[in-house]
């Protein structure tokens, strides 16, 4: 069949473009087609990718959000930064893709242009883009394989702003010959299949200081458009109303299995008290209603003692012992992405399985991109009534836990998916499950 | 006729495959198609893709949900095909990406079922097949008087 579904071109276009250092954000997991490196965020990730495109490596980073970003020195391998987030500051020629079918050649264009400009370009991908399928092609791609090297004045001498025009000129003339944006758009839509938007928008540079032109967006997408085109557009909000689908269709949503937030939450959850994260995963953060904020966010919210209690969840890689003497009010509880043998100051907890007592600093044994297993949960049907009270029982409701299925008036644990984290043994008011 | 499809699954190997050959097939019976995909918050969270088949000129479409893993929560009157509506039994439960598939192709009468059924027939997947020809020859109760409602005619 020459049907290829999105992962399979990302693979193909990586394997044969021969990237040397690859970046996925752990959202990315299972379609993406690099990995997390280890114990290591988003923001060092990137300086990791950069840094190593300056040393002549072709580099290719997927990120949720990419962090705000501004290349000082020129690089030499290639470097794409894929994200599903439209980015804030506009520092580097940013590619828009809304469509799979155009993927595969938007990816050689972005890869050719910054192989062309030396600096990196940013492509942003739709929903569009990652889990779609499409009728494939032959698609050319550069093979050039390149070994790594620096000189000394690599990283001494930055980009002078003559030379960062020069290199916006170029990337506009490849642009506007491959990919051109048209002369006068109307209303624009990155969400909208049906509606067109930009192919591709370059930051200020030199004298280029032409007339903002007028673009129209609806009111859904203003937020989110409006700082990255106020660059080089008059965006405003389109006069006509948005059309909604007149079928609303809901999809449970599953976190992982042994989701150490699931898990933290079954035994600990106090609704008086107001979380913060520094992980970004749109399912854990709408279920349990957190602010997602750097850690450095959470240290000067309790720089003083405040009037409600505050609990930062977030990344043992993130934590600086620096901050210790800062934090004066609230609690901490670190999940150990890098699998550290323990960090200073913290309780660690080394079986997640086991009731554990709150602690103002507490180190949990995994975190997102390193779940451990343990033994799979098993139950005990004599003992399950199905929380006959509820519409559906407590442990598939309260954990939205994937490992587990109601079907045929039965509760089923899928064996292979389970970890063994018993949150669902902690919700379960019949001692059901063990 | 137009066709707006919804598909959700969880099983990533068995949805790739399900999606794919009807993607393949509609393409061979020369439906114009445009395919969408939707965000999904967590890695666990269903697949979930939008295919909208142009059958005519006419503006209108029939909505389709196809629901692999019974993931789809809706509260309007609609055709929602997942194991639940078909009334799978449970000793074939595990075949239902083949029942749910068959009873698409079932309720879109003018794309053929020949890839699949060739598929299954090549690799030697007996039970899957027999699911599949059963599925796609005939439709649930459930099925049967969504599908009369909603298309205004016998299926």
């Amino acid at each position: 069949m020459d049907v290829k579904n999105s992962n399979e071109i990302i693979t193909e276009f990586i394997s044969r473009c021969n990237f040397v250092q690859i970046y996925s954000d752990y959202s990315f997991g299972l379609f993406g087609a690099g990995d997390e490196f280890l114990g290591v965020d988003a923001e060092k990730s990137l300086d990791i990718l950069y840094s190593s495109a300056i040393a002549a490596n072709r580099v290719i980073g997927f990120f949720e959000t990419l962090p705000p970003f501004i290349p000082e020195y020129a690089t030499k391998g290639g470097c794409i930064l894929i994200t599903k987030t439209l980015p804030v500051i506009v520092s580097t020629p940013v590619l828009f893709c809304k469509s799979l079918d155009v993927f595969p050649n938007l990816l050689a264009t972005a890869l050719r242009v910054s192989n062309e400009i030396s600096l990196p370009v940013i492509v942003v991908v739709s929903d569009n883009i990652f889990n779609n399928f499409v009728k494939s092609g032959n698609n050319s791609y550069d093979h050039n394989r390149i070994s790594g090297y620096i000189y000394k004045q690599s990283f001494s001498n930055k980009l002078t702003i003559e030379q960062f025009a020069d290199k916006m000129v170029l990337a506009d003339q490849l642009l506007n010959e491959l990919m051109p944006n048209r002369d006068n758009y109307k209303e624009i839509s990155f969400k909208e299949p049906h509606k067109p938007f930009l192919n591709y928008i370059l930051p200020l540079y030199g004298n280029d200081h032409s007339a903002l032109i007028d673009i129209e967006v609806s009111k859904k997408e203003y937020d989110s458009l409006y700082k990255t085109l106020s660059v080089r557009y008059n965006v405003k909000v389109s006069e006509k109303a948005d059309i909604d689908s007149n079928i609303e269709v809901e999809l449970k949503e599953y976190l992982c299995p042994g989701c150490p937030f699931l898990v933290y939450f079954t035994m600990h959850r106090d609704k008086s008290i107001l979380y913060f994260t520094d992980i970004n995963c749109e399912g854990m953060l709408k279920k349990y209603e957190i602010n997602y904020v750097p850690f450095e966010y959470f240290v000067g919210i309790n720089s003083s003692q405040l009037n409600v209690n505050t609990v930062f969840i977030g990344k043992a890689s993130s934590f600086n012992a620096s901050y210790f003497p800062m934090i004066r009010s609230g609690s901490v509880v670190l999940l150990n992405d890098a699998d550290y043998k323990s960090v200073n100051g913290f309780k660690k907890i080394k079986n997640i399985q086991k009731p554990f007592v709150e602690n103002k600093f507490l180190l949990l044994p995994y975190s997102c991109n390193n779940i451990k297993s343990y033994k799979p949960a098993s139950l005990k049907y004599s003992k399950c009534d199905k929380c006959a009270d509820l519409e559906y029982p407590l442990c598939i409701t309260e954990t939205s836990c994937v490992a587990l299925s109601y079907r045929y008036e039965k509760i089923l644990v899928n064996k292979e998916l389970c970890t063994g984290c018993k949150a669902c043994v902690t919700v379960c008011r019949k001692a059901a499950i063990r | 006729m137009n066709y707006l499809i919804q598909f959700a699954g969880r099983e990533y190997a068995m949805y790739d495959t399900a999606v794919k050959f009807f993607i393949y097939s509609t393409e061979h019976s020369d439906y114009l198609i445009d395919l969408y995909a939707n965000g999904r918050p967590t890695p666990f969270s269903p697949m979930s893709n939008s295919i909208y088949l142009k059958g005519s000129q006419k503006n209108a479409h029939y909505d389709l949900f196809v629901d692999f893993d019974g993931d789809m929560v809706m509260s309007n009157k609609v055709i929602h095909i997942t194991p639940h509506t078909l009334e799978l039994p449970e000793n074939i439960y595990k075949y239902r990406y083949w029942a749910v598939l068959g009873t698409l192709y079932h309720i879109i009468e003018d794309i053929s079922s020949a890839y699949v059924t060739g598929y299954l027939l090549e690799n030697k997947m007996k039970q899957e097949l027999e699911v599949f020809s059963s599925y796609s020859s005939h439709l649930s109760f459930a099925l049967r008087i969504a599908v009369n409602e909603i298309f205004g005619r016998d299926i």
